[in-house]
């Protein structure tokens, strides 16, 4: 048996959601005011982690942090439209799997 | 015969090859969860620092095996994930499968423990030819060509291992596993390339990135836990110091991070995670000194654990849902919300965060290489760890399990993958725990690195490394979520993403096929070509010196004779002469 097969996308509909485990552990990111709260926690956080180290390291790790990983991010987008190119680029797919990627 | 002076990967090569013919499954899978843990046993009971086991092989002594406390926690670390692959494969009733796993790993686990270049060759390549069935199974054209090219390169590594070891025994007469000088040496050039090959050193990568996202969902586990590490303790054991290696290092580490940012298969964007996180091992080998390797060796167990256990998440992914394509996942927490913990734990690993084995492994590097006075390598190496953040301790849970919903609804991850996704994330806290943890705690985990007197005065938890390490991961994550809210994070897309391979793949081939194209037109003229100079050829012969020719005519043979038998006279008697003076 191929463990890979995929199980069909009918399947994957009729399957029900571990609704009551899944509710308790995350049902919390589905609050309408998640994402602010996140968002003014970790600036909350933020300005604690600088101030604290304020006389030391006035901040430098936390600014390095900031601006590498926007960086990162933000050159996915001329490194995307550079370096993408469509699925089966290398004709080494499979037909099926390309058409139902692209589709 | 002593068992304790069998090499614990001889044993599981052996058993791995016998369950290739136990059809019945339990009992097969049974014994490929108990070999390694057999192993574990036998490593244990045997003393360090002395040769357990030699052969002889015409003039050459082979050690075949040897403990010290730099590939005991390699080791130890391969036989726990042999261990938790085999409860992970649980569901699965695959014998090659399961077979091959277990000798690959037995394969690792004896190149680990030997103690020379011949015997590292024979299970450094019997890695390679175990390892590539885990990509071949996967059935499919793609993962077929890959294979096929994985396995060309583990081979050109093995043969570089070879002719490399050859060289150095016929300068020096001896193929320990000694740590080289510089890389002048013999044979040295040759082996470093070996080692670079199976680690993935940057433009020798590609390996990498192209099979494993393409193997199966058990067999991507399991081939993302030995063969890089087992490069490293390569790296480590001879190359320790080797200044080339702090620059190779530093470079594995950041080139991924750009790839691994656009990557929409979430299990390439872990491969390219996996060369980012190798390249922190690497360098601290070239930083050298008992600190660094610590940090690299450290480095490697926790690796092992927490790379597993996100490509164990996204293998239970791949499973339940059947693909791993960002653009086609999202919102999975509400069907897999255990799968959803584990690979948060995984990645607050990765990530580093406090708490989380990678922060105690991590931090040893770092220190080594600040200590070291490489201030621009310590630079790219924090760079890079705001990058794993990104593309392991973000993309991938966010992508799969939170983010947009895809509206995919399925069943959570069978009970096998769940308990070894568990046990995997067990060991990545209990070993980052602080001290006045009992027993569960970094100090326990420090006590296995190769110099233990070392470690015990790191101090991961001091306000200095948390404040610092805090900074630098919740003002990253500061800025994913102003980047997602503002839109400018990239959207995830299907495609594939082109790296150095493009190389070979597009215009090598090209060029490949032209040329195949050319000769297969320019053949039939050549061989016309050659026919008539050749037909030409030994007609000028034939009438020149057959018995028709013309020096078999009349009296210029005669005159030939004569002149032949005149000039042998004179040669004849010179040599007389002269010998007699």
């Amino acid at each position: 048996m191929n463990e890979q097969t995929p199980i069909s996308s009918q399947e994957v509909e009729e399957v029900g959601s571990n609704n009551d485990l899944s509710s308790k552990l995350f049902g919390w990111v589905e609050g309408k005011y998640t994402s602010l709260i996140i968002l003014f926690a970790l600036v909350l956080l933020s300005v604690v982690l600088i101030a604290v180290d304020w006389q030391k390291g006035r901040g430098f790790y936390g600014l390095f942090g900031f601006i590498a990983f926007s960086f990162a991010v933000l050159s996915g987008w001329p490194l995307g439209s550079w370096l993408r190119r469509r699925s089966n680029y290398y004709n080494d797919e499979d037909e099926e799997s390309v058409e139902e990627e692209e589709s | 015969m002593n068992i304790l002076a069998i090499n614990p990967g001889i044993i599981l090569i052996v058993l791995g090859f016998v369950a290739l013919f136990i059809k019945n499954q339990r009992p097969r899978q049974i014994l490929t969860l108990i070999a390694p843990l057999i192993a574990i046993v036998l490593l244990h009971s045997v003393g360090r620092d002395e040769d357990l086991a030699k052969i002889s092989v015409f003039d050459l002594e082979l050690v075949i095996y040897h403990i010290n406390n730099l590939n005991y926690i390699f080791t130890l670390a391969f036989l726990l994930a042999a261990a938790i692959n085999a409860i992970y494969c649980w569901h699965t009733d695959d014998r090659v499968q399961d077979g091959m796993a277990l000798g690959y790993a037995g394969s690792a686990v004896a190149a680990c423990l030997c103690g020379d270049l011949i015997t590292l060759f024979v299970f450094w390549e019997l890695t390679a030819l175990t390892s590539v069935f885990l990509i071949l199974k996967s059935g499919t054209r793609a993962a077929y060509f890959a294979s096929m090219r994985y396995l060309v390169m583990q081979i050109l590594s093995g043969v570089l291992l070879l002719t490399g070891a050859i060289w150095k025994y016929q300068a020096t007469e001896s193929i320990g596993l000694e740590k080289f000088a510089d890389l002048s040496e013999p044979g040295a050039i040759l082996i470093f390339f070996a080692f670079g090959i199976k680690a993935a050193f940057p433009l020798l990568h590609n390996w990498l990135q192209d099979s494993y996202p393409k193997a199966t969902v058990t067999g991507a586990v399991i081939l993302s836990a030995f063969t890089t590490k087992l490069a490293v303790y390569a790296l480590a054991t001879m190359f320790e110091g080797e200044s080339s290696l702090i620059w190779i290092g530093a470079i594995m580490t950041v080139f991924p991070v750009f790839f691994a940012v656009i990557e929409n298969d979430l299990r390439k964007v872990l491969a390219y995670s996996l060369n980012n996180q190798v390249g922190f091992m690497v360098c601290a080998i070239g930083v050298g000194g008992e600190l660094a390797i610590n940090g690299a060796a450290g480095h490697a167990f926790a690796h092992i654990i927490y790379k597993s256990l996100l490509f164990m998440s996204m293998g239970a992914v791949l499973y339940r849902v059947g693909t791993v394509k960002a653009s086609e996942l999202g919102g999975l927490y509400k069907s897999m919300p255990l799968t959803a913990v584990f690979c948060l734990i995984g990645a607050a690993s990765i990530s580093a965060f406090p708490l989380f084995s990678g922060f105690v492994a991590k931090s040893l590097t770092m220190d080594a290489v600040l200590a070291g006075g490489f201030v621009l390598v310590y630079y790219m190496l924090l760079f890079a760890s705001a990058g794993v953040l990104e593309h392991s301790g973000i993309k991938i849970p966010y992508c799969a399990f939170f983010g947009h919903d895809s509206g995919k609804r399925v069943e959570e991850a069978p009970f096998n993958m769940l308990l070894a996704m568990g046990l995997a994330s067990f060991i990545c806290i209990a070993s980052a725990l602080p001290l006045f943890i009992p027993v569960f705690n970094y100090g326990s985990f420090y006590s296995i690195l190769p110099f233990p007197e070392i470690a015990k005065e790191t101090h991961p938890f001091s306000t200095d490394h948390v404040i610092k390490q805090l900074q630098l991961l919740i003002l990253a994550t500061l800025a994913f979520v102003l980047l997602k809210r503002f839109q400018l994070y990239p959207e995830e897309r299907s495609g594939v993403i082109l790296d150095t391979d493009w190389l070979y793949r597009k215009p090598g081939f090209d060029i490949a096929k032209w040329a195949g194209a050319a000769w297969m037109k320019a053949h039939p003229a050549m061989i016309s070509v050659v026919r008539r100079l050749s037909h030409s050829t030994y007609k000028r012969l034939e009438q020149t010196c057959s018995p028709i020719g013309v020096f078999a005519q009349g009296v210029l043979t005669g005159g030939m004779a004569l002149w032949t038998a005149a000039i042998l006279g004179v040669v004849l008697l010179m040599s007389f002469i002269v010998t007699s003076l």
